[in-house]
């Protein structure tokens, strides 16, 4: 596509610390890889390195030419953890007259509306052979700028409304837009973690937050259908689908909990019914962890947020559970992870009601400082590795994507 | 709903329009108009076509507000009335500064007469809405008491009924209650979605919420649905027709249906009372759920509501059964089943057996 005059593309910037050292092959080819996936549906892309930079081009069959286009791989670009910042570009032959010819309505675009407006100009010479250094190209694109809007434009060095980059190496690329980006290592180059995904606010924010140092996410969500209705888990996959806009595709285990539940209602005393119904969803999902090759569990507590998050609850619980359980959110403000909620889009879902309705099971004065002697005591009437058993054999697994 | 879809299927002529399809198009509006004031018992021109009960409500309740500035700005309603004129009413009180008074409900779901007396010898109001039939309930209010208490109380104050619940169900006679306005939804009498009436007494002045065409008399623009228009009169006439058998044979489905749970072993709190509107029964199961209820017999596809609805509340929230002064348990427990003619015997059978059976399996204490 470089024969054409003019091009839109992406210019999309990595984390450069994590880029240092023996992993940077390996970091970046799963990072493209997770890059083409995500746009795969959007037409055919050529994602290509180069330094600290990747370009995210027009291939066979698409078009970032067209907003619409542009605005979706952007917004897709952006959820993609070890992606810095993203910005659409323009790029041109390097040749100083046609950048002259380009950048007056490529500014004469953003001052669609009336007012007055301040920039400055960013340029960075790679290719040496061109024959304006950076410092000149800086002058005399402003002064043109200025000529050309004398009444409306002016330069300011600090936090102008513009910045025009113009950066020339093979082609020259203008761009004055960067959007943040989701950052982090890309998925996939930490392993395997199994996320105990509640309808609520806190779980979505646990899965997100250790996607995004890189570990794959399947999630498992205990459903006590009739007690809670289809729109529970429909709430559900939706969480799953708005986090799987970061962590890539995630595999929902659906577990089939009513039976479990009700045992332990008959059987266990009633101020240990939320810390033995925790116990048995760790084993569950120890167990099908093991089955998908999850090395981790992860869970959304938050230490004294609840009963069940108490100290001697959490110690409780974790003694069942044959691998780490990592709770990102352990020493978090619940108010911070609203703001991350909010931020990823999962808070509008967590916050419908649909769960609310299934406090059927909760104990009314639960024990807030159990001892793990209180939960084997709790347990003694129950055959535990039979009702776990009994409930890995209702598991139906969904394949969500975004 | 056939007949909605062959008119619709026949073109899409305007009503307004004085073309030969306009005429005719206007010409099936009038005759609808009339059928229903027959079965109503109002006159043609009293009848509004709209697009369903809550806009017929909106337009009765802010329509009166905004043309009616010398009526005094106090509005009685009751306890127990659905969200869309609580809502409107609400709405008054916040942009129009009127004072709200809601009148309690007496336990058995009807809306207390004696604190209405009160309510309206305190200060003159100049709105009063209440329902004919409680949606939630069942319970019937008496509308011709009702009104004959107003107009001796409050003789300026405007009376408008939410009878959605009632029309095509219950005896109704828009000339002897003696309303100013009442609120109709075409598809709770198997019309079409979308489609509903306001009739309002001729001398009654409504400021309109939609202008435009000036179409039904200015009142509320926008083109007639004609095919709409003609379904919902079928609808009404054929409940009409046949109220008196339909009430007798859903009367007979509901009784049969307590008898049927009675035979079980099973603890329930009928909410309705036997004197209620005998289509909509509400009831209890204490240990159960009503949600859980719910789901587990629409995963059976048998179809009943909560007492408390879960996707708009919280659970054991429930407006109009507070109200009746419900402990919560009870209103957790509530739920709420359609009753028509056409349910056979062992299909009411069937719906007590499930539920006794699921209450045995899912209730906890």
């Amino acid at each position: 596509m470089t024969q054409m005059n003019e091009e839109k593309l992406i210019l999309v910037r990595l984390g450069e610390i994590t880029l240092k050292g023996l992993n940077r092959g390996r970091f970046i080819s799963r990072l493209i890889g997770n890059m083409r996936r995500r746009l795969s549906d959007l037409g055919e892309f050529e994602i290509e390195q180069s330094h600290s930079r990747v370009w995210v081009r027009d291939g066979e069959g698409s078009t970032l030419s067209q907003p619409a286009v542009m605005q979706e791989a952007m917004d897709r670009l952006s959820r993609i953890f070890g992606i810095v910042s993203i910005s659409p570009a323009l790029s041109i032959p390097a040749d100083y007259q046609i950048l002259k010819e380009t950048l007056i309505p490529y500014v004469g675009d953003l001052l669609a509306s009336p007012g007055t407006y301040t920039f400055k100009m960013e340029a960075r010479r790679i290719d040496k052979t061109f024959p304006v250094r950076s410092y000149d190209l800086c002058a005399e694109l402003g002064a043109l700028i200025l000529e050309t809007w004398p009444d409306r434009m002016k330069v300011q060095m600090e936090a102008p409304d513009f910045v025009f980059h113009v950066e020339i190496r093979d082609r020259i690329y203008l761009y004055h837009q960067t959007l943040e980006a989701a950052k982090g290592l890309p998925v996939g180059m930490s392993g395997r973690g199994m996320l105990l995904l509640s309808g609520g606010i806190d779980s979505p924010v646990a899965g997100y937050l250790m996607a995004s140092r890189g570990m794959i996410i399947e999630a498992v969500y205990f459903h006590t259908f009739p007690y809670t209705g289809p729109q529970a888990l429909t709430k559900v996959e939706t969480l799953a689908g708005l986090l799987a806009a970061y962590a890539g595709r995630i595999r929902l285990h659906v577990v089939d909990f009513t039976e479990t539940q009700l045992t332990l209602n008959e059987h266990c005393p009633e101020d240990m019914l939320t810390v033995v119904m925790r116990r048995f969803m760790m084993r569950i999902a120890s167990s099908l962890a093991r089955q998908s090759g999850a090395k981790a569990l992860i869970t959304g507590e938050s230490l004294g947020q609840v009963a069940s998050q108490t100290l001697e609850a959490l110690v409780t619980t974790d003694m069942v559970a044959p691998m780490p359980v990592f709770r990102p959110l352990i020493g978090m403000d619940k108010n911070d992870a609203i703001t991350i909620a909010r931020r990823i889009g999962t808070f509008e879902t967590s916050i419908l009601p649909y769960d609310d309705c299934c406090t059927v099971f909760v104990s009314k004065h639960p024990k807030t400082h159990p001892s793990p002697e209180d939960a084997v005591r709790a347990e003694r009437d129950l055959d535990v590795d039979r009702l776990v058993q009994a409930a890995l054999d209702k598991v139906t697994v969904l394949e969500i994507v975004s | 709903m056939e007949r909605y879809a062959r008119l619709a299927r026949q073109g899409a002529n305007n009503p307004s329009s004085a073309h030969g399809g306009g005429l005719e198009a206007a010409r099936l509006v009038q005759e609808a108009r009339q059928s229903i004031a027959r079965s109503l018992d109002c006159l043609p021109q009293e009848v509004y076509f709209t697009s369903g009960g809550t806009e017929s409500i909106n337009l009765a309740l802010k329509g009166a507000a905004y043309a009616g500035s010398s009526l005094p700005k106090r509005a009685l309603t009751s306890a127990g009335e659905h969200d869309a004129v609580d809502a409107s009413l609400s709405f008054l009180e916040e942009y129009l500064d009127y004072q709200l008074v809601r009148v309690a409900l007496q336990a058995d779901g009807r809306m207390d007469l004696a604190q209405l007396s009160q309510a309206l010898e305190e200060e003159p109001a100049g709105l009063v809405s209440f329902l004919a039939v409680s949606n939630e309930t069942g319970a019937i209010n008496p509308l011709e008491q009702v009104v004959s208490l107003v107009r001796e109380k409050a003789p300026r104050a405007l009376i408008h009924s939410d009878i959605v619940q009632a029309c095509g169900k219950l005896p109704f006679s828009f000339r002897r209650t003696g309303l100013d306005m009442v609120s109709v939804a075409g598809h709770k009498i198997r019309a079409p979605k979308g489609t509903g009436l306001l009739i309002k007494a001729e001398r009654v002045k409504l400021q309109p919420l939609f202008h435009g065409g000036r179409q039904e008399s200015g009142l509320r623009s926008g083109t007639v649905d004609m095919p709409g228009a003609q379904a919902l009169a079928l609808a009404l006439s054929l409940h009409t027709e046949n109220l008196q058998d339909h009430y007798r044979k859903t009367l007979a489905a509901r009784n049969f249906f307590l008898d049927c749970l009675a035979r079980h072993p099973l603890v329930f709190h009928t909410i309705s009372s036997a004197e209620s509107s005998p289509y909509v029964l509400s009831i209890a199961f204490p240990g159960l759920r009503g949600e859980t209820l719910m789901n587990a017999l629409s995963a059976e596809e048998i179809f009943i509501s909560t007492g408390s609805a879960c996707g708009s509340r919280k659970a054991g929230d429930n407006r109009v059964l507070s109200a009746m002064g419900l402990e919560r348990e009870i209103i957790l427990s509530a739920v709420r089943i359609s009753f028509h003619p056409d349910l056979d015997h062992d299909a009411i059978r069937h719906l007590a057996d499930r539920i006794a059976w699921l209450h045995g399996r899912y209730a906890v204490s």
